[in-house]
């Protein structure tokens, strides 16, 4: 019935050790913030570590195995984890405004430049990374693989499996509402003070539409 | 080249992905706008800053070692299974072929047949008729073109959330094979069906394990680090490949009728 199951060369286990181990970490660090669970993320790396060894023979000596590794580690969450990952958001985060993230983004990044605030001396890389945490996960996993672990923007397309452009538009999103969440985080903790109208009330983009719709 | 553009290449340049003629222009447009000017300063410090904060924070964690452990045991464990017995026996190919009771006159599969499975199941192509009413839908589109009877396997009866997204004509060897796509609570399932005519008792192939369950026999194993469940019905071979666990699919298999 299953006819002649002729088996390849068996992997060596040591070449592959030394080639994919050393980039362990990396793929334990993205894991962590793909699926915002350290045991997630270890089951994650553990799955992505047996498949690329099963599927060793397929990798083509001399290219990029970090990559090779990340485009597994991410069809492996994009399989198996993001269902919940996205699930979880859904219900922990209310609704982005795209309007509001490209409104205020401007000032949001002058403030936070303000070297009188001081805002990245004082903030904690924990506090960096859960801002990172709320980005929906899809925009995520792109600033994870850019600002992080460096790929190219063709690198990224290939591992998460879109085109270019998309890799593009997902990653300036995801790095807009990055940016909105350190702001109101900045806001939160009294390091930056936001912007008031004449009355010494914050502005905010819905008393902007309100006075522009009665000016109207 | 407008404020809008610049925004975008202003982020190409920031990830050095920016072509020379294009940062001429940026360059260009920035000298004579001061609020592109201002904000693509700000921008770019701002990234730069966060960026190490990111990648500092990064490198800061390490796998632990217990995750480096448990690693290692599953790549010596998976090294051992990778080893065929029969060539740790120093059997030959034709001999082991003997011991399985295939003769190559009725050799038709080919090697490698649930790698090959595997390969199609982890290539992500999109099914080319979805179930969006029904099953029917999907059962038209493989009789109309296949020369085979096939319908789609209701998974569903086995009482388990498992949903028919749709189905595309694979080919494996150069026969036609049908791939029916499932989604089971967000995990993706690839069910390959394909006509092995009336060959008598089959042998369990190498590194699986066969299973009697609800009176259907049962081929289970892994493959490329995905679980494989294939069974014969009808005079024809289902392959069930996922990285679902074995257990669910077992179920499922067995629940098909």
């Amino acid at each position: 019935m299953f006819g002649f199951l002729k088996k390849k060369n068996a992997p060596s286990k040591t070449e592959f050790e030394t080639l994919a181990l050393e980039h362990m970490d990396a793929l334990y660090a993205s894991a962590l913030r793909l699926t915002r669970s350290p045991k997630d993320a270890e089951d994650l790396v553990q799955d992505t570590f047996l498949k690329a060894f099963r599927f060793f023979d397929s990798f083509e000596k001399g290219t990029n195995i970090k990559a090779w590794l990340f485009k597994i580690l991410t069809n492996t969450f994009i399989n198996k984890y993001r269902r919940k990952v996205k699930e979880k958001e859904m219900a922990d985060a209310p609704a982005e405004d795209i309007m509001l993230d490209r409104f205020v983004s401007a000032e949001q990044v002058r403030a936070l430049q303000d070297p009188e605030s001081d805002f990245f001396g004082k903030l904690l890389s924990d506090e960096v990374v859960e801002a990172l945490d709320q980005v929906p996960v899809d925009f995520r996993m792109v600033v994870i693989l850019a600002d992080i672990q460096d790929f190219s923007y063709k690198e990224i397309a290939e591992i998460v499996g879109c085109p270019v452009g998309t890799v593009m538009s997902r990653l300036f999103r995801g790095r807009r509402i990055l940016q909105k969440h350190l702001y109101d985080y900045a806001v939160r903790e009294g390091v930056i003070v936001p912007p008031m109208d004449e009355s010494g009330e914050p502005l905010d983009l819905e008393a902007f539409r309100a006075r522009k719709k009665a000016a109207t | 080249m407008d404020c809008r553009d610049a925004q975008r290449f202003a982020q190409l340049r920031l990830d050095e992905e920016i072509e020379p003629l294009d940062c001429a222009q940026l360059d260009s447009h920035l000298s004579a706008c001061n609020a592109c000017r201002g904000r693509h300063e700000a921008e770019h410090k701002f990234h730069l800053k966060l960026r190490g904060q990111l990648r500092a924070q990064a490198d800061a964690k390490r796998s632990p070692p217990a995750l480096e452990a448990r690693i290692a045991e599953e790549l010596s464990r998976a090294a051992v299974d990778a080893r065929s017995p029969l060539t740790r026996w120093g059997v030959t190919a034709t001999a082991a072929l003997m011991l399985l009771g295939i003769s190559w006159s009725a050799t038709r599969d080919g090697p490698d047949v649930f790698a090959e499975t595997v390969k199609r199941h982890s290539s992500n192509l999109p099914p080319e008729v979805r179930s969006v009413s029904g099953p029917a839908e999907v059962d038209q589109f493989l009789r109309d073109h296949l020369r085979f009877p096939v319908s789609a396997p209701r998974l569903d009866e086995s009482g388990m959330p498992v949903r028919l997204v749709g189905a595309r004509l694979s080919s494996i060897h150069d026969r036609d094979v049908a791939l029916m796509m499932y989604d089971h609570r967000g995990a993706k399932l690839s069910l390959f069906a394909y006509p092995i005519g009336s060959q008598g008792p089959s042998s369990t192939p190498p590194g699986f394990e066969r299973r009697e369950v609800g009176g259907r026999v049962l081929y289970v194993g892994a493959e490329r680090g995905y679980n494989v469940v294939a069974w014969e019905r009808n005079e024809m071979l289902y392959s069930l490949v996922s990285d679902v666990d074995t257990g669910e699919l077992v179920q499922l298999a067995s629940a098909v009728r």
